[in-house]
């Protein structure tokens, strides 16, 4: 549910001589795993092909969504830092990982897993320097959500991307001062790193239709941080709470689209067969609706305290034509 | 010259690992910089945001290659 009438998606800002495909970029159609490259959110590259959309974003932000960005972009720079002399020794990966999970907690994270990480976890021009990615969720406020696509809802992203960023960054000064390498990921203006991707192997969620996360327990309404350390960890597995039994056939976040960027089938994207919204017609849309999140908003599992039921319908259901199927 | 010889990151400008107090003050005051300008930026675009509006009204397209810096073709 939202609370406004959509703004159409006519004459939106677009480019007289078309640079290269966004979905080109990200790799749409690739069959092999490549490293991602940047496409968005990288305005320092100046040569990017959708620099100038991208500057267009920025300048058509409201004054206080820009300020929270540039706060949590000053906030970033505490990402990485020196690491105590004296190493905790870690005799019991398990033990140590329920002590920063409850650490993370503490400090205000909502869900929190562990994974590895991998080198297509990060932008191509990056070096993967940690063994293990700590993944973190914060929900966003529901009765703001409910303003999108306007300002509204666009400062509450803000202003949880700083929230969450600060829990990454705390966390990673945490466990540096035990004597183990750390460094926070957070606010994508300022991140080298993939979040969704870890999160989903951290067992947080899975992707949806609308190419973010769907969580049982915030649904889409959330946001994501990352901490990547050596300190051993016991990592935790990816899980299924059925999303894609209700993505294949919900049109939900399709319809309500406006400039009609969501795909109803998965595609090969980077060496992964998954959902991808089409970068091409999102983004100008995104781009002057303060970034939209219509369907996150949209999206049934985001309603609160529905998804932990729907997870486990939607499973007995499969269970069960499972078990028919085999009789 | 690839992306990666040509420009720093956000990360390789703006994170110390080790560093003491005078090269962290050094880092605050570019980064302050970097922020300050990117308010300038965004104060000197009120002209753009109600051109785009006016656009808009008028139901006329917003180009936004005038955005685009020279040789931006990567």
């Amino acid at each position: 549910m939202k609370l406004y009438d959509t703004p159409s998606a006519e004459n939106l800002p677009a480019y007289q001589a078309l640079p290269v495909s966004g979905n080109d970029i990200n790799g749409r159609g690739l069959e092999e795993k490549v490293r991602p490259r940047r496409v968005f959110h990288a305005t320092w590259i100046r040569e990017l092909p959708w620099t100038g959309m991208n500057d267009f974003f920025l300048m058509n932000n409201s004054w206080s969504i820009m300020l929270q960005a540039l706060r949590n972009r000053w906030l970033m720079r505490r990402c990485a830092g020196p690491i105590a002399k004296r190493r905790v020794e870690v005799n019991d990966p398990g033990e140590m990982a329920r002590r920063l999970k409850q650490k993370a907690q503490e400090l205000g994270a909502g869900i929190v897993g562990i994974t590895e990480m991998e080198p297509n976890d990060l932008y191509d021009d990056m070096e993967m320097k940690h063994r293990y990615a700590i993944c973190i969720g914060i929900p966003m406020r529901r009765e703001e959500m409910l303003h999108v696509p306007h300002e509204r809802s666009g400062l509450e992203v803000q202003r949880v991307y700083g929230e969450v960023a600060r829990v990454a960054v705390e966390l990673a000064e945490y466990i540096r001062a035990m004597g183990w390498p750390a460094h926070a990921y957070g606010d994508p203006r300022s991140t080298e790193a993939l979040q969704i991707p870890m999160a989903v192997r951290a067992g947080l969620g899975q992707l949806g239709k609308h190419g973010s996360m769907i969580s049982k327990e915030y649904g889409s309404n959330f946001r994501l941080s990352a901490v990547a350390t050596d300190i051993p960890l016991s990592i935790d597995g990816p899980v299924d709470i059925g999303v894609d039994d209700l993505c294949l056939g919900c049109r939900r976040c399709t319809i309500d689209c406006p400039p009609d960027a969501i795909i109803d089938e998965k595609q090969w994207v980077r060496g992964e067969y998954r959902w991808y919204v089409d970068f091409d017609k999102c983004v100008p849309y995104f781009s002057t609706t303060f970034g939209c999140a219509i369907c996150i908003e949209v999206c049934p599992w985001s309603e609160p305290g529905r998804g932990p039921k729907l997870s486990q319908m939607l499973l007995a259901k499969r269970d069960k034509k499972e078990r028919q199927a085999r009789e | 010259m690839t992306m990666a010889d040509k420009y720093k990151t956000f990360a390789e400008q703006f994170y110390l690992e080790e560093a003491g107090f005078f090269r962290r003050l050094k880092r605050d005051m570019r980064l302050l910089f970097y922020l300050l300008n990117t308010i300038v930026m965004w104060a000197r675009a009120g002209k753009v945001r109600s051109e785009f509006r006016r656009f808009r009204e008028e139901g006329r397209r917003y180009y936004v290659d005038r955005f685009t810096p020279p040789g931006g073709k990567l």
